[in-house]
């Protein structure tokens, strides 16, 4: 369906243009403050594929022909279909934190996705993205831009902005495709200046009225950049390449402070490997690849993104240890994270899975295993990311200490 | 006995809670909420546009305008408008979530045209919504939900699954009929629809289990996939023997013990293969007992047994949280807020009214719509969690069917609406939901939101200023608008008309100025046309129009 829409898109003119030419810089946002790209392996990720070395167990299902790899601190599970993994820890493994055995305490998609975004099972939520987003010391013009994948944000809507499954964003904006740019721009001073005179007691109807006036006000700022960029070509790479540009450059022009994409896996056959689990491997190689070069691109294109951008990689859940009939392997309330980049302590693996490949208690203070430590929760990797924000958690969700054995 | 709210995230091993007779339910006392309510207009205003997605037409103003008491007669009407179906076609929508931009087939699998794709992909999102709607609109007892022997079909509908029209066939994809299936499933309303099945699909390990966790979700409002879930005490088992596990380990239990019954239930509708049409598409009344087999436990819902599936409905008709859960999941989106405590002895009347009333659902409707947390537009505490229903946002649905009854105008990319979907439109954009990577109306505004109601406001204003002058269309009170300079008097009256049409208010002499000195500017700087264009858009993307 996806080659179909596309076509479709490009034949009826939309997405010709994805988003504003981001050559204009714009000026309020704070290039020091740190920046976050979110990556979702969606679907629930085979933890025996990557992260959990417990070969030997007749309880647990490795990668099949897999060995334990190194690269400085870092153990991972190594085979020779999933290169890319080595690839990027020879490269940024420095800047690379893995953390495991995170807790996710549901063994269902939906309330997984919250509890791994949000720290919470409750519908209304706002994720960890949209809070840092919210919480911004500068502002950004599209504070979260979600490129793909799932979004929870509740009260903080205000600060999310879609792109659209193709695009479509990018025909939304440019006046032309709707008019002439001079009327585009009277009209907004029109509006701006009738809803001035606006006079409700409603203290919400105030609250979202700003709101909607912040939002106007950036959208006439991203409108006023002039050309425009091309990404909507779909004959370069995948989508989790293409999403992967688009998210460095909204990042790297100061546009955005979080964007979040999704991997929807090797050819969109996803994580969530019921069947055929060896999936994972595929998937793991082209994440890794793609998350590899994207980090060689902001290290030589956006130095400066590159000194103060976090990027999180995570999926909702794990699989269970053992395969079934088909060869695939179900859910799993344990999984990890991945963290790199800016603030991270990097080479550096917080936790681990015990022989049952269940979450090992740690040290929150190091990160080390510990008999008497904290099993981890989502809601500790959110509390870690908020740190790293500089930003504080919202009311209804459990307040718990950060990894600061993650944090430089 | 106290009738529980579950929308909490606690766990709970009394599978047989909820599933006792209510005759002796007596509802708790509703909390106080004060405040200033809104003036006549303003709250028919909020009526006309959550009941049937529309703003007021001029004859209503006026009738409110002399009469305030003519708002409850207008109630009645606008509830048996199409708008109002419309409006809870969305409104059920977004609890099922079932209107996705793809199942696990297409057209192409049923030799259909690739040129049906998005009418395919609606038609089965839309059968399962469409019923519960049919429900609601004919006055029938809201238990008929899950015990009705009949579904909603259009002619992709009745085509693909060999449906038995009931009255009389479908002549397109907009004409919805009552039909029946034929391959011998039982009577259990939306339950037996393919379109939640399609959607909630289940696999082999899951054993219709996520199902089951659907309809305790949707019908009783127990999100049993929220509870807690400890890890297994131990990892001795295997795919030989996870089954006896999860009936045995205590941290599987909590839900395992309510979920199983339920999904033992669910086993006709099971398919082999998830991407079979013909697995798909048809009931298995040879597969009804496979699933006590599988999962080794006894059909029934909430520790109350079930002799066979058709027993379900009846079963979760006689659950006393019911008509409680039907209450607090139209009372979130009405009063567009999360449901708490505070809340509780409200929704428990307005249930209990509704039942003792004839259990119809538009007596839940109203009972909602009366209430004070929806009538205020202040709150005397404004700490109160309450007060967040004082304004309120259009929703994407709103938005498009308010703008396109209004202007006449329908975004469309020349076959398809473009507000209806997300893999080629902008229903997400413009806050709407597509069932899986947003399942929740938009709370608060957007950029892209604010740019695609722009982008709107923009096409449909010139659409309508051109019917106008082709003399179409009832905005210009019969007027060519061309003919109409802001100095004339009835260019205040237009104005006026629509202020309070659209914004539910008389306009002040502060409003009408600005607009006449930017009218006067644009039309000098560009023409006459331009400038009611401009002047129509800037009213639709105004704040005070689609906050109400």
């Amino acid at each position: 369906m996806a080659n179909i829409n596309r076509r479709r898109l490009l034949k009826t003119g939309l997405g010709m243009s994805l988003l504003p030419s981001l050559s204009v810089r714009p000026s309020l946002a704070n290039e020091q403050e740190r920046r976050f790209l979110f990556v979702f392996a969606e679907g629930g990720w085979d933890q025996c594929h990557l992260f959990a070395p417990l070969w030997n167990n007749p309880h647990i299902d490795m990668e099949p022909q897999s060995s334990l790899g190194q690269i400085g601190n870092i153990q991972y599970v190594d085979s020779s279909i999933k290169p890319a993994v080595g690839e990027f820890l020879r490269d940024f493994g420095q800047e690379t934190c893995f953390v495991h055995g995170i807790g996710v305490r549901s063994v269902a998609h939906d309330t997984c996705l919250r509890l791994i975004w949000a720290g919470t099972s409750n519908d209304r939520c706002n994720d960890w993205a949209s809070i840092i987003a919210a919480q911004s010391q500068s502002d950004y013009l599209l504070p979260h831009v979600v490129l793909s994948g799932p979004s929870y944000a509740s009260d903080l809507s205000s600060f999310v902005s879609r792109v659209g499954t193709n695009g479509q964003l990018g025909y939304l904006l440019p006046p032309e495709n709707f008019g002439v740019q001079s009327l585009d721009a009277f009209e907004d001073q029109w509006l701006a200046e009738l809803q001035t005179l606006s006079n409700s007691p409603s203290a919400r109807f105030q609250e979202l009225q700003t709101r909607a006036l912040v939002a106007e006000s950036n959208l006439q700022a991203i409108q006023s950049l002039d050309t425009t960029l091309n990404l909507l070509d779909d004959e370069e790479g995948n989508d989790l390449a293409r999403d992967l540009q688009r998210a460095v450059a909204l990042l790297g022009n100061n546009v955005s402070r979080c964007v979040s994409l999704k991997h929807a896996g090797f050819q969109n056959l996803g994580y969530d490997s019921h069947a055929a689990n060896a999936v994972q491997s595929r998937n793991m190689q082209e994440l890794f690849h793609e998350l590899r070069m994207t980090m060689q691109l902001v290290e030589t294109g956006y130095p400066e993104l590159y000194a103060n951008l976090t990027v999180v990689v995570l999926s909702e859940m794990g699989r269970f240890p053992k395969m079934n009939q088909r060869q695939g392997k179900t859910h799993w309330m344990h999984t990890s994270a991945i963290l790199i980049g800016s603030g991270v302590r990097g080479d550096h693996m917080i936790g681990a899975y015990n022989d049952d490949c269940m979450s090992s208690p740690v040290d929150l203070s190091t990160g080390d295993v510990y008999e008497g430590g904290t099993l981890l929760k989502p809601e500790h990797l959110g509390a870690t990311l908020l740190q790293l924000a500089d930003a504080s958690p919202l009311d209804g969700v459990q307040a718990v200490e950060p990894i600061l054995g993650a944090i430089r | 006995m106290v009738a529980v709210l579950w929308y909490t995230t606690g766990c709970t091993d009394d599978v047989s809670k909820g599933a006792q007779e209510s005759d002796s339910f007596v509802p708790t006392t509703p909390t106080p909420f004060t405040g200033q309510q809104f003036d006549a207009l303003g709250l028919a205003k909020r009526l006309s546009l959550d009941l049937r997605g529309e703003f007021l037409d001029w004859d209503e103003v006026q009738r409110v305008q002399q009469d305030s008491d003519a708002i409850d007669e207008l109630v009645t009407k606008w509830m048996q408008e199409s708008g109002h179906q419309a409006q809870l076609l969305d409104i059920f929508s977004s609890m099922l979530l079932t209107k996705v931009d793809e199942f696990n087939v297409t057209e192409a699998d049923f030799y259909l045209d690739e040129a049906l794709e998005y009418d395919f992909v609606q038609a089965i999102g839309e059968e399962s919504p469409r019923l519960m709607v049919d429900i609601a609109m004919s006055d029938q007892p809201w238990t008929e939900v899950v015990q009705v022997d009949y579904t909603m079909a259009n002619q992709i509908l009745l085509d693909i699954w060999n449906l038995e029209p009931i009255n009389g066939s479908s002549s397109g994809t907009d004409d919805w009929v009552k039909a029946k299936y034929t391959d011998g499933r039982p009577s259990l309303g939306v339950v037996s629809t393919n379109g939640i099945w399609w959607r909630y699909y289940t696999t082999p390990n899951n054993k219709s289990r996520a199902r089951a966790a659907f309809l305790t979700r949707l019908l009783v409002c127990d999100d049993i996939l929220s509870r807690a879930v400890t890890s297994p005490s131990s990892l001795q088992v295997d795919a030989e023997n996870i089954d006896e596990f999860v009936r045995t380990d205590p941290g599987c239990l909590s839900c395992h013990r309510t979920l199983d019954p339920v999904a033992a239930s669910l086993y006709g509708f099971w398919q082999h293969d998830m991407h079979d049409v013909v697995e798909l598409s048809l009931y298995h009344p040879e597969r009804e007992w496979d699933g006590e087999r599988d999962l080794q436990v006894e059909m029934a819902w909430y520790g109350k047994s079930i002799t066979a599936p058709a027993q379900l409905g009846e079963r979760i008709a006689d659950d006393e949280r019911f008509y409680t859960c039907a209450t607090t999941l139209l009372a979130e989106r009405l009063w567009r807020r999360g449901i708490t405590d505070l809340d509780t002895g409200r929704i428990e009347t307005i249930a209990y009214e509704a039942q003792q009333s004839g259990g119809q659902y538009k007596h839940i409707i109203k009972g909602v719509i009366t209430a004070p947390e929806y009538r205020m537009l202040t709150a005397d505490d404004p700490t109160d969690t309450r007060a967040m229903s004082t304004s309120k946002m259009m929703t994407a649905h709103q938005l498009t069917h308010a703008i396109q009854e209004l202007t006449g105008f329908e975004w469309s990319d020349g076959q398809l609406p473009l507000l209806d979907n997300d893999e080629w439109g902008y229903r997400m954009l413009l806050g709407g939901i597509d069932g899986r990577s947003t399942t929740q109306w938009l709370e608060a505004p957007s950029a892209t939101r604010q740019l695609t109601l722009k982008r709107l406001a923009q096409l449909a204003s010139e659409y309508a200023v051109q019917e106008a002058i082709e003399g179409r269309g009832d905005l210009f009170d019969g007027l060519n608008p061309l003919e109409v300079s802001a100095e004339d008097d009835v260019f205040a009256d237009v104005v006026s008309h629509w202020n309070q049409r659209l914004i539910g208010r008389d306009i002040l002499p502060n409003e009408l100025s600005v607009i006449q000195n930017n009218f006067v500017s644009v039309e000098q700087t560009s023409d006459r046309e331009t400038a009611w264009r401009m002047l129509l858009s800037v009213y639709l993307r105004n704040t005070q129009t689609w906050l109400y």
